[in-house]
């Protein structure tokens, strides 16, 4: 039941998330794996925002669980509800376009394989990251003790106060509601399961990339793909790169900002910077800033640096006022958090 | 303000290392720029990325960040945002797409990959990964260890030997350690007797069990393939098992309290 329940969550869940971004997005931009790709970040978004206020507050870990549960539950219905408009709109889209070449079908095929290889290496291989001793640590205590920050990871001592740095950005936490849910332990999800999984994540949204960026020479985003690949396998240089840490710690915070958001960020810049978008652009551009705060509290700031130079550069772009809101709203997180981690 | 640009410096060098890799994402980021002649959203992601690379060399930037707003630990992390795998992929395809016929392609892509696996380091077979010992990616020694101390259903204070610290909270929160993994970061400056007499190469027993006493330490695992001098037994700490080459003992009494079966044998 528990690995059912898990299975959804990491399949169902996100792909039904993910069409409430997709209906509002333009036509051209929908597909069904932006739409799993973005559901993982609504889901990240939301637990932002509805785990901060519990943590902060000092609430128990099943409280906030509960109500987490209920509202990507209720997001999951919304996005059921968009699911056949979406639906239909995909295959309209679909019999438009030209079809693949054989050999864009063999390249793709080349990504998959090559993609769950190395989700199964990942599976049945261990690294050892000292950091673990403190994210997979605050994962078991909450999921184990029903606090949230409120014991020192390291010792197991309790804390007078909820350290605000890592209580902005609550992935162990989120680890622990996977744990809640499925009633395997956090250490299994983080290493065995997350691990995988990410990086399989990762290369979807960088296909989704290769689709905007080569999107008359859609023939060539599996090689787009794979050349992404070399370079993430062959770029384990330092142990500071993004490539490393994809590898390395695929399922901590900071890693998952450096593969999973940052690259999301991105595109959502490729979208909102086309001619052709609709709210849900912004709205993606949103869910990955906040996603962004949800992995590392680093990106509180990072995330307000890009969206002000991403603004900057659009408005010599294109100088439309209907950009402004969407630009304000993405900072706006960033100003709220930036204010709790600077008072915290 | 000189202090800071040696440090930035040196963070781009530690980060880059000694790979030209980087270089060859600079080289994709220049040739996009010469050859981006049309306005597309491709043009708007050039500008986010030259400019967040050079924000990050501006001393005036790189000052504030580092001395107000983050720890100079974590600015490389800037670096991250520059997506390099994706501009590297992306002027890769252009290259090939260029190169016109089939054979040209073939040695084109033979190059590029040369090029990255002789200047990158694999990471699945440079030997950062171990065959997985269990489903927890854990060392099989603290699991074993644990569940035996575990099966007490005492409240346990413990000291562990340093290599072991670090995964005995990833496996249960039942344990409280005496000391965590902080004391394995050097520069973080913490200090511990019983972590040092029990990292030490010869186990000094009186020093141990004596600073153990102090931090209410009642389950004590040691290394037994260091040499010992003197008997914990001697100290009213009991022997309840060995897993592989560590000894467990509990204080003597939680151990007749909770640990009765293991004393038996």
């Amino acid at each position: 039941m528990g690995v059912a329940l898990l299975l959804i969550v990491i399949t169902l869940v996100p792909l039904l998330c993910g069409t409430v971004i997709m209906r509002f997005m333009h036509t051209q931009n929908r597909s069904v794996a932006g739409m799993y790709a973005s559901g993982w970040f609504v889901m990240f978004a939301l637990f932002e925002v509805v785990a901060v206020p519990f943590i902060i507050t000092k609430r128990s870990f099943h409280l906030m669980a509960d109500v987490y549960t209920v509202v990507v539950l209720l997001v999951a219905l919304v996005g059921a509800f968009f699911v056949k408009r979406v639906w239909v709109s995909l295959r309209e889209q679909a019999a438009n376009q030209e079809k693949s070449s054989r050999l864009c079908k063999i390249g793709y095929l080349v990504v998959g394989v090559l993609v769950i290889a190395q989700m199964v290496f990942l599976m049945f291989h261990q690294y050892y990251d000292g950091d673990d001793a403190y994210y997979v640590a605050v994962a078991l205590d909450s999921f184990e003790k029903d606090v949230m920050y409120m014991h020192s990871a390291y010792t197991g001592y309790p804390y007078p106060e909820v350290e605000m740095r890592h209580a902005l950005s609550p992935v162990p936490v989120w680890i622990a509601w996977l744990s809640k849910l499925s009633e395997i332990h956090p250490t299994i999800i983080a290493h065995t399961v997350l691990g995988p999984v990410f990086i399989g994540l990762m290369y979807l949204i960088y296909g989704l990339i290769g689709r905007r960026l080569l999107h008359d020479r859609k023939n060539w985003v599996p090689v787009f793909i794979l050349f992404v690949m070399l370079f993430y396998v062959f770029g384990h240089v330092t142990i500071y790169t993004a490539e490393t840490f994809a590898y390395t710690r695929t399922w901590q915070g900071k890693s998952m900002y450096a593969n999973l958001v940052i690259p999301m960020m991105y595109l959502a810049l490729l979208y909102v910077s086309d001619k052709k978008w609709g709210l849900g652009e912004w709205a993606l551009m949103w869910v990955a800033i906040v996603s962004g705060a949800f992995c590392t509290s680093v990106s509180i700031f990072f995330g307000a640096v890009f969206i002000v130079i991403f603004g900057i550069c659009l408005s010599f772009y294109r100088k439309e006022k209907r950009d402004i809101p969407g630009m304000l709203a993405c900072l706006l997180p960033c100003l709220v958090l930036g204010l709790l981690y600077i008072r915290g | 303000m000189l202090e800071t640009i040696q440090s930035v410096v040196d963070i781009y060098k530690n980060y880059s290392g000694t790979s030209v890799l980087m270089l060859l994402v600079l080289i994709a980021l220049l040739y996009l720029w010469v050859t981006q002649k049309e306005k597309s959203p491709l043009t708007i992601l050039l500008y986010v990325v030259t400019t967040l690379y050079a924000l990050f060399f501006i001393p005036v930037y790189s000052y504030v960040v580092i001395h107000f707003l983050l720890e100079e630990e974590v600015y490389y992390r800037m670096l991250w945002l520059v997506p390099s795998a994706m501009l590297f992929a992306y002027v890769s395809v252009q290259a090939l797409i260029h190169a016109g016929s089939v054979q040209r392609r073939i040695v084109t892509a033979g190059m590029i990959v040369g090029i990255v696996a002789g200047a990158g380091s694999m990471v699945f077979t440079d030997g950062t990964y171990t065959k997985a010992e269990n489903v927890y990616h854990l060392p099989q020694d603290v699991i074993d260890v644990v569940d035996i101390i575990n099966s007490g259903d005492a409240r346990i204070i413990a000291a562990f030997p340093p290599e072991l610290v670090q995964y005995v909270r990833q496996y249960s929160s039942d344990i409280t350690l005496c000391y965590g993994r902080e004391m394995l970061v050097e520069r973080w400056g913490y200090e511990s007797p019983l972590y040092d007499a029990i990292a030490a190469p010869i186990l000094d027993v009186w020093t141990i069990q004596s600073e153990a006493r102090r931090a209410y330490c009642n389950c004590i695992v040691l290394d037994n393939r260091k040499a010992i001098v003197g008997d914990l037994e001697n100290e009213y700490y009991l022997k309840i098992a060995t897993v592989g080459n560590y000894d467990i003992y509990i204080d003597e009494q939680t151990a007749y309290e909770h640990y009765n079966e293991y004393l038996d044998k």
